[in-house]
């Protein structure tokens, strides 16, 4: 009885996993079978290096495909973000794990899930009527900038990076502190030279999401950096591949190589995701072992 | 003989809660002495207070002497007394390094940065637990990839890469089978020569292999003490009697 009980729960188990790589599977083949199009209008290096993105036929005499200051843009942005984030994020998720009293944790923690929960057009509006007011002040042309976005940005990544990091920095340090502490070593240099090595390949799991969520974010992004095309500059506007397709894909004629430049675009996004995860992957191995 | 760590009306309180009332006891130096008790009766206070690793609990309060050599710990900074004083926990924690780096860890720290000194260290403390010829070959493998008796070993060898002189475990054994436990007694053993040693343990049989002396706690109160072979043979409270029986029925 039982074990066809363990047989049909093993078989479900099975099939939903299957469902899920199935319809993965799925989304990207469509995506590429949407993207292929593009290709026989302009040629991949033309779309992937090509700095004109003039896509609408009959406006221009002749349209241009090229997304580089898009690839560009993405990629800064989320570096910088992630740059930020982790910086603070890893500070303050010290501070929670090894230093706050337990008190102070159980406190926090729930308010910074919170956080998480916050959808981002709200970080977008906040960010549009106060970072980019700021910029604007401070000479910034319009205040619409890429370190705008990338601030905005690595505000929505922190609560993830925070909760994640710390849970992992606070397992550790249950761990190792007291035997760190039993040989007489500092406090400091424990975390330091065990905890904070211990607990890296989980806060670099925490990274490649968080990546991952930075590249793909629309609203908020699109809200204060600008959305021209240009190539990013740190106080100057750019646009990323995410904003080109939520703002165009409406208006974009079904059929058209406009349409299929949008698919390719998301599939250039997907793509990089995929190197970025593997690079980070591989990075984890070779610290961790 | 002398001893070389004591204490004198030593008590420990967590907030309102106390749980050691008035300790003093003498380990006397060059030996193994077992430290027993029903669960909760204040064993691994008592060693968190030897070597100072209670002042890390926000809310412990801490009266009473306690002196290492003579010398009153007071007078002595917290490191100073952890390196005198090493502490081998229940559950084994090498740091997830190899083994080398566990043992060259605390070295290191202590301003150590010579290799050939430090592989001297190294070779020196795992012969001393009768791990080097176990592992000599796996030096820079992971500790974590250990067995558990082993991983218990490298513990005891890291405490004494700090050059210690008193030697505290709470519980080594307890989470080990059969014959790592065994190789831990003997391993006790030969350490005796060289350092003072005071275990917990719950396994009366196992104080009876080792103890050269005896103390018997019970609600934070020492209810007897004294020479192992002594106390085993004919206790003279009537507690002891009944908590020894009670292990054995
Ligand atoms: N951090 C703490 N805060 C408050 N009370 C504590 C703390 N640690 C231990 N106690 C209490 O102190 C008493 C003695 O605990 P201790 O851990 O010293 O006992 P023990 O003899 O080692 O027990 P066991 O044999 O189960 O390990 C227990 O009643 C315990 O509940
Ligand atoms: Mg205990």
């Amino acid at each position: 009885m039982r074990k066809i009980f363990n047989n049909i729960f093993y078989i479900f188990l099975c099939v939903f996993t299957l469902i899920t790589i199935i319809s993965l599977i799925f989304v990207i083949l469509f995506i590429t079978k949407e993207a292929l199009p593009t290709f026989k209008e302009v040629s991949l290096m033309e779309f992937l290096f090509g700095r004109k993105w003039m896509p609408v036929e009959g406006i221009s005499d002749n349209p241009g495909f090229g997304i580089f200051n898009f690839i560009a843009a993405t990629i800064y942005v989320s570096i910088l973000a992630m740059f930020i984030a982790v910086s603070i994020g890893l500070g303050a998720a010290i501070y929670l794990s090894c230093i706050a009293s337990e008190r102070l944790r159980t406190v926090m923690y729930p308010f910074i899930d919170l956080l998480a929960g916050i959808p981002s057009v709200v970080y977008g509006f906040v960010g549009l009527n106060v970072l980019v007011k700021i910029f604007l002040k401070a000479g910034v042309h319009t205040g619409n900038c890429v370190l705008a976005a990338a601030i905005v940005l690595s505000v929505m990544l922190l609560p993830y990076l925070v909760s994640s990091s710390s849970d992992t920095l606070l397992k550790n340090k249950e761990l190792y502190l007291s035997a760190g502490n039993a040989l007489g070593v500092e406090k400091w240099y424990t975390i330091a030279s065990v905890i904070l090595p211990a607990s890296l390949k989980n806060i670099l799991t925490a990274m490649i999401l968080a990546i991952g969520r930075a590249m793909g974010e629309t609203m908020a992004v699109m809200m204060v950096m600008g959305n021209a095309n240009l190539f990013p500059h740190i106080l100057g506007k750019g646009e990323s591949i995410a904003s080109v397709i939520a703002l165009e894909m409406g208006t974009a004629v079904s059929g058209s190589t406009h349409f299929h430049a949008l698919y390719a675009s998301g599939l250039v996004l997907v793509v990089i995701l995929l190197l970025i995860n593997i690079l980070i992957g591989m990075l984890r191995r070779k610290l961790v072992r | 003989m002398g001893e070389t760590i004591k204490t004198e009306g030593l008590s420990v309180s967590y907030g309102k809660k106390s749980v050691l009332h008035n300790i003093s006891l003498e380990f006397p130096k060059n030996r193994i002495t077992s430290i027993i008790g029903p669960s909760g009766c204040g064993k691994t206070t008592l060693l968190m207070a030897l070597d100072e690793m209670i002042k890390e609990i926000p809310d412990a309060r801490v009266t009473g002497n306690i002196y290492i050599d003579d010398v009153n710990t007071e007078a002595l900074s917290m490191e100073e007394i952890r390196r005198k004083v090493g502490l081998v926990f229940q559950k084994p924690v090498p740091f997830p390094f190899s083994v080398y780096d566990n043992l060259a860890y605390a070295p290191k720290y202590y301003g150590n940065h010579d290799k050939t000194s430090l592989n001297r260290i190294v070779i020196e403390k795992l012969q001393m637990v009768g791990l080097y010829d176990e592992i000599k070959d796996e030096l820079k493998k992971s500790a974590l990839k250990f067995s558990g008796g082993q991983q218990q070993r490298i513990c005891i060898a890291r405490a004494l890469t700090a050059e210690p002189e008193v030697l505290l475990l709470d519980e080594p054994c307890s989470s080990l089978d059969v014959k790592s436990t065994a190789i831990i007694e003997e391993t006790l053993l030969r350490l005796k020569e060289k350092y003072t040693i005071i275990i917990v343990t719950h396994n009366i049989a196992q104080a009876k292999r080792l103890s050269d002396k005896v103390v018997f706690l019970k609600d934070g109160l020492k209810i007897e003490e004294g020479d192992a072979k002594e106390f085993f043979r004919s206790p003279k409270e009537e507690e002891t009697g009944e908590f020894l029986r009670g292990i054995y029925g």
